[in-house]
C-alpha cells in the first residue's frame, strides 16, 4: 500500500513538472530578434487589466514578409500554433463592411488615415506570444515581441479590459494644474486640479477633477454661483430626464458598455452628471458635474464653459 | 279635390250663388297649412344645414390644426437630428483634440450634455404636441358652436335694468335723464358698490354700445346685458371650454362647458362635449346652462340638454401624443448605422493616433494595448451615437391616416321656436345631428419592393435627412464638423449652414374632410 502511495506520489510530481515545463511560468522561450534587425534598449514589462505582459522592441531593415516568415518558422519549431494575423489599424475591412455604393465606400478608404500594423500571434498552452510589425518608415520597421500567460477560462487579451491601476491609466491622470489661467467670473472647485484651459476671446472652457463628490460638487456651485453674480437658469440631470422619460410608457434605455474592468459603471456615470446653467447680464455659463469614470469615490469632473454675449455695437449690427 | 272641383264645374248652373265660399275657405285653410308647415319645414332644413356646416368646419379645422402641429413637430425633430450629428462630429474633434484620457472624459461630457439637451427638446416637444391636440380641440368647439346660428335672443331693455338695479322698470320715470338709484347686484361679485346714481339714458347707452369707463356698469353690462351664449363663447376656461385647472370646473357637474371632457393635459381615451342650453320663461326673461362666476361650490346641475333649446358639440379625436417618442440614430435606416459606424471607425483612429502620441505608449510593443483600448473606446463611442436621440417619431399610421377626427353636432329646437305654429318634430333625445369625419392625410407614401411603408421615407415628423442624395448628406457632414472644430476651438459664432441639408417639405400633412353622415 505504501509502494502504491510513492508511486502516486511520484506520478503526480512528475506530471506536475511535466505540465510545469510544458505550459508553465518555467518555460518562457527567449524569443529572437527579427532578421537584420537591432534591439532598440526599450522593454520590461507591463501591467494591462491584470495581465502582465513582458515584451522589447527592435529595429529591422528586413521587409515585413520576412519578418513575419521568420517568425513563423520560429515558433513553428517550437510548437507554438499560430492563432492570429490581422492588419490591425487598416480599417478597410470595415469600411468594406458598410452597406455603401463602391464609389463612396473607395473615396471613404481614400479619405481615412492609413494605419497599418501587423500582428501575428501564436500559442502554446498557456503562453502567448505576440510580433506586431510597424510599416516601414525611414527604411526600417519597428517589431515589437510581447509574451503573457492566458491560463484556461481567462479572456484573451483583445477580450480583456484595461483596468483603471495600469500605469498607462493612472499615470496619464494630470496630478497639477494644467498651465493656464482660471476664469475670474466662476469659482474653481475646491481641492480641484486644472486639467485644461481653452481660452478664445470671449469664450473659455476649462476643465478640473476635484476630490468632491459630485453632490457636493453641485452644492458648492448652487451655493456660490449667486455670490458671482450668476443667476440659475436650469438644474438638469440625465437620469432625472430619463426617468421622466419613462414614467410616460415609453422606454429609452442606455446600454454603454464598460471601459475598464473595475472603473464605474458608464450607464452610471451619464445618469448621475448633472448640467448647471447661469445667466448674468453680460454671459452665459455652463458648469457640467460628472462622476469621475474610473472610481467615483475620487470625486468627479467639473467642466465650465463660459460664454461672453456678443454685443451688438460690439459686432457692428447697431447701426 | 279634383273629383270635387269637376262636380262643382259640371253642376255651377244648378248651385245658389255664394256656395263656392266655404270650398274656397277650405281651400285656402288647406293651403295656410302647407304654408305653415313649409316655413316650419324649412325652419328644419336651415337647421339641418347649420349643422351640417358646423360639423363640417370643426372637423376641418381640428384637422388643419393639427397638421400645423406635426410640421413644427418635423422641424423640432430636424433640429434634433442636426444636433445629434453635431454631438457626434463635437465628440470626435475632442478626442482629436485632447490627450488620452482626458478625450475619452471630454467625449463623455459632451455626450451627456447632448443627451439632456436632447431629452429637454423631446419634453418640450411632448408639451407642446399635447397642447396642440388641446388646441386643435378648442377650436374645432369654437367653430362648431359659431357656426351652429345659435339664436338666443338678447335679454331686452326692460329684463337688463330690472335685473342690473333689482328695479321694477314700470315704476321708473318716463323720462329717460331722470336719475334713479341703482341697487346692483352680482352673484359672486364682491367690489360692487351698495347703490350708485344713474339713469334709464346712460343704461341705455351701456346695453347698446357697452361701458369700458366705470367698472360697476361694465361689470353689470357684461353680466346682464349680453345672452348666455354670448358669455359661454367668451369663457374658455368654464364655458365652451372647460380648464380641468379651474376650481370651478373640477369635480362638479354643473354645466360649465364640457360635461364629459377628459382633461385636456390626459391624453387617452379622448372624446368630449361641450354645450349650451336655454329656455325662455314665462316673463319672457331667459335662463341657459351656462352660469357665469358658480363660486368654488357650484350650484347649478343643469346640463345643456335639459332646456328646451340646446346646441352640443361632440369631438372624438385619436390619442396622439401616447406614441410620440424619441428616435435614435440607428432608426433611421441605413443613414444612420452607416453614420454611426463611421463616427466609431474615426473615433478608432484618432484615439490609436492620440494614444501613440501618449509618452505611456513610447514602447512600441505597447501598441497593441493601444489597439485594444481604442477599439473599447470605438465601440463605446459607436453605441453612444448610436443610442443618442436624434430626432421624434410616432406611429404614423395610429395617429393620422387610420385614426380620424369624428365631430357630431346636435341641435334641438323647442318646438314653439322652429316656425309659425308648435311643430313638434323630434323628441330632444333625437336632435338634428350631423357627423363629419376628417383626418389628416401623408401626401406621400413610400413603400418598399414588399408594399410595406418605410415611415421615414414618406410625409413624416422623423427628421428628413434620409433618402436624400448622397452629396447632401456629405455637405452636412462636412458642415458639422466645420461647425464643431470652430466650437472646440473656441469660436461658437461660427454657425455652419445645416439646415439647408434638411426637407421641410416632407413634414407637411394634408387635412381631409372624409365623409359627412
Amino acid at each position: 500500500m505504501r509502494q502504491i502511495a510513492r508511486l502516486l506520489a511520484l506520478v503526480i510530481c512528475l506530471l506536475t513538472a511535466g505540465f510545469y515545463i510544458a505550459y508553465g511560468e518555467g518555460d518562457k522561450i527567449d524569443i529572437p530578434g527579427p532578421p537584420q534587425g537591432s534591439s532598440l534598449d526599450k522593454g520590461g514589462s507591463t501591467k494591462f487589466g491584470g495581465k502582465e505582459l513582458r515584451g522589447k522592441d527592435y529595429s529591422s531593415s528586413a521587409s515585413g514578409e520576412e519578418i513575419a516568415g521568420f517568425y513563423d518558422y520560429f515558433f513553428e519549431q517550437n510548437e507554438f500554433e499560430k492563432v492570429g494575423d490581422q492588419n490591425i489599424g487598416n480599417v478597410s475591412s470595415a469600411v468594406n463592411e458598410l452597406d455603401l455604393d463602391a464609389q463612396t465606400r473607395d473615396e471613404l478608404k481614400k479619405s481615412l488615415p492609413k494605419i497599418d500594423i501587423r500582428r501575428m500571434q501564436y500559442k502554446k498552452g498557456e503562453q502567448v506570444a505576440e510580433v506586431v510589425i510597424s510599416d516601414e518608415t525611414t527604411g526600417s520597421r519597428k517589431v515589437g515581441i510581447v509574451q503573457y500567460l492566458q491560463p484556461p477560462g481567462t479572456p484573451a487579451l483583445d477580450k480583456t479590459l484595461p483596468s483603471v491601476h495600469d500605469s498607462f491609466v493612472a499615470d496619464s491622470i494630470p496630478k497639477e494644474d494644467a498651465p493656464g489661467e482660471d476664469l475670474q467670473t466662476v469659482p474653481r472647485p475646491p481641492k480641484g486640479v486644472r486639467w485644461s484651459v481653452t481660452n478664445s476671446g470671449k469664450n473659455a472652457d476649462v476643465m478640473y477633477s476635484t476630490a468632491l463628490s459630485p453632490q457636493e460638487a453641485h452644492d458648492f456651485y448652487q451655493a456660490t454661483m449667486p455670490e458671482y453674480g450668476w443667476q440659475l437658469d436650469k438644474d438638469a440631470s440625465a437620469g432625472e430626464l430619463l426617468k421622466a422619460y419613462n414614467q410616460k410608457g415609453r422606454k429609452l434605455e442606455m446600454n454603454i458598455p464598460q471601459i475598464f474592468s473595475d472603473g464605474e459603471d458608464l450607464n452610471k456615470v451619464v445618469t448621475d452628471s448633472v448640467l448647471l446653467k447661469y445667466t448674468n447680464e453680460a454671459a452665459d455659463a455652463q458648469v457640467l458635474i460628472t462622476p469621475n469614470i474610473m472610481d467615483k469615490a475620487q470625486g468627479c469632473y467639473v467642466r465650465i464653459q463660459y460664454n461672453e454675449r456678443h454685443n451688438r455695437a460690439d459686432s457692428g449690427e447697431a447701426q | 279635390m279634383y273629383q270635387l272641383f269637376i262636380k262643382v264645374e259640371r253642376h255651377k248652373c244648378c248651385y245658389q250663388q255664394g256656395q263656392i265660399f266655404p270650398v274656397l275657405i277650405m281651400i285656402i285653410c288647406i293651403l295656410l297649412i302647407f304654408f305653415m308647415i313649409t316655413i316650419n319645414l324649412g325652419q328644419v332644413a336651415i337647421m339641418r344645414t347649420d349643422v351640417s356646416n358646423a360639423a363640417d368646419a370643426a372637423a376641418l379645422a381640428i384637422a388643419s390644426s393639427v397638421t400645423s402641429g406635426l410640421l413644427g413637430l418635423g422641424m423640432t425633430s430636424d433640429t434634433m437630428m442636426g444636433y445629434g450629428l453635431l454631438v457626434a462630429c463635437y465628440m470626435i474633434v475632442a478626442m482629436v483634440q485632447n490627450d488620452w484620457p482626458k478625450n475619452l472624459i471630454y467625449a463623455l461630457e459632451l455626450y451627456v450634455i447632448g443627451m439632456i439637451s436632447q431629452m429637454f427638446s423631446f419634453f418640450t416637444s411632448l408639451d407642446s404636441s399635447v397642447k396642440m391636440w388641446t388646441g386643435a380641440k378648442k377650436k374645432g368647439v369654437s367653430y362648431a358652436f359659431n357656426n351652429l346660428g345659435v339664436d338666443e335672443p338678447k335679454p331686452s331693455f326692460r329684463q337688463y335694468v330690472s335685473s342690473a338695479c333689482r328695479v321694477t322698470f314700470d315704476n321708473l320715470s318716463v323720462d329717460p335723464t331722470v336719475p334713479f338709484t341703482c341697487s346692483p347686484s352680482i352673484p359672486h361679485a364682491s367690489s360692487l358698490p351698495a347703490t350708485f346714481s344713474t339713469t334709464l339714458s346712460d343704461l341705455y347707452k351701456d346695453y347698446t354700445q357697452g361701458n369700458v369707463d366705470d367698472t360697476t356698469r361694465m361689470a353689470l353690462c357684461n353680466y346682464y346685458s349680453r345672452n348666455g351664449f354670448n358669455k359661454f363663447m367668451e369663457d374658455d376656461k368654464g364655458g365652451y371650454w372647460r380648464n380641468s385647472e379651474d376650481p370651478k370646473c373640477g369635480s362638479h357637474n354643473y354645466a360649465c362647458g364640457m360635461a364629459d371632457e377628459k382633461q385636456p393635459s390626459q391624453t387617452t381615451g379622448s372624446r368630449l362635449i361641450s354645450g349650451y342650453g336655454w329656455t325662455q320663461n314665462a316673463d319672457k326673461t331667459f335662463s341657459g346652462s351656462y352660469v357665469e362666476n358658480p363660486g368654488t361650490t357650484g350650484s347649478n346641475n343643469d346640463y345643456h340638454n335639459n332646456f328646451k333649446n340646446y346646441a352640443e358639440v361632440q369631438i372624438e379625436a385619436p390619442p396622439f401624443t401616447t406614441s410620440l417618442t424619441t428616435l435614435g440614430l440607428a432608426e433611421i435606416g441605413w443613414l444612420g448605422k452607416t453614420i454611426a459606424i463611421i463616427f466609431g471607425i474615426l473615433v478608432f483612429i484618432f484615439v490609436l493616433v492620440k494614444m501613440l502620441e501618449n509618452p505611456a505608449f513610447e514602447v512600441w510593443y505597447m501598441v497593441i494595448v493601444a489597439v485594444i483600448l481604442a477599439l473599447v473606446i470605438a465601440a463605446i463611442s459607436t453605441i453612444l451615437v448610436w443610442e443618442l436621440p436624434v430626432g421624434l417619431k410616432m406611429k404614423e399610421k395610429a395617429e393620422t391616416d387610420a385614426n380620424p377626427i369624428t365631430v357630431k353636432v346636435n341641435r334641438y329646437k323647442a318646438p314653439e321656436d322652429l316656425g309659425l305654429w308648435r311643430f313638434w318634430y323630434g323628441p330632444k333625445s333625437s336632435p338634428v345631428s350631423a357627423v363629419s369625419v376628417s383626418h389628416i392625410i401623408r401626401p406621400k407614401i413610400v413603400t418598399d419592393s414588399n408594399g410595406k411603408e418605410i415611415d421615414a421615407a414618406g410625409t413624416t415628423i422623423q427628421p428628413t435627412l434620409s433618402y436624400h442624395p448622397a452629396e447632401k448628406i456629405a455637405h452636412l457632414i462636412v458642415a458639422l464638423f466645420t461647425k464643431a472644430i470652430y466650437t472646440l476651438g473656441g469660436d461658437p459664432g461660427r454657425n455652419a449652414d445645416v439646415f439647408e441639408d434638411f426637407d421641410a417639405t416632407r413634414h407637411l400633412y394634408e387635412a381631409e374632410l372624409m365623409e359627412v353622415m
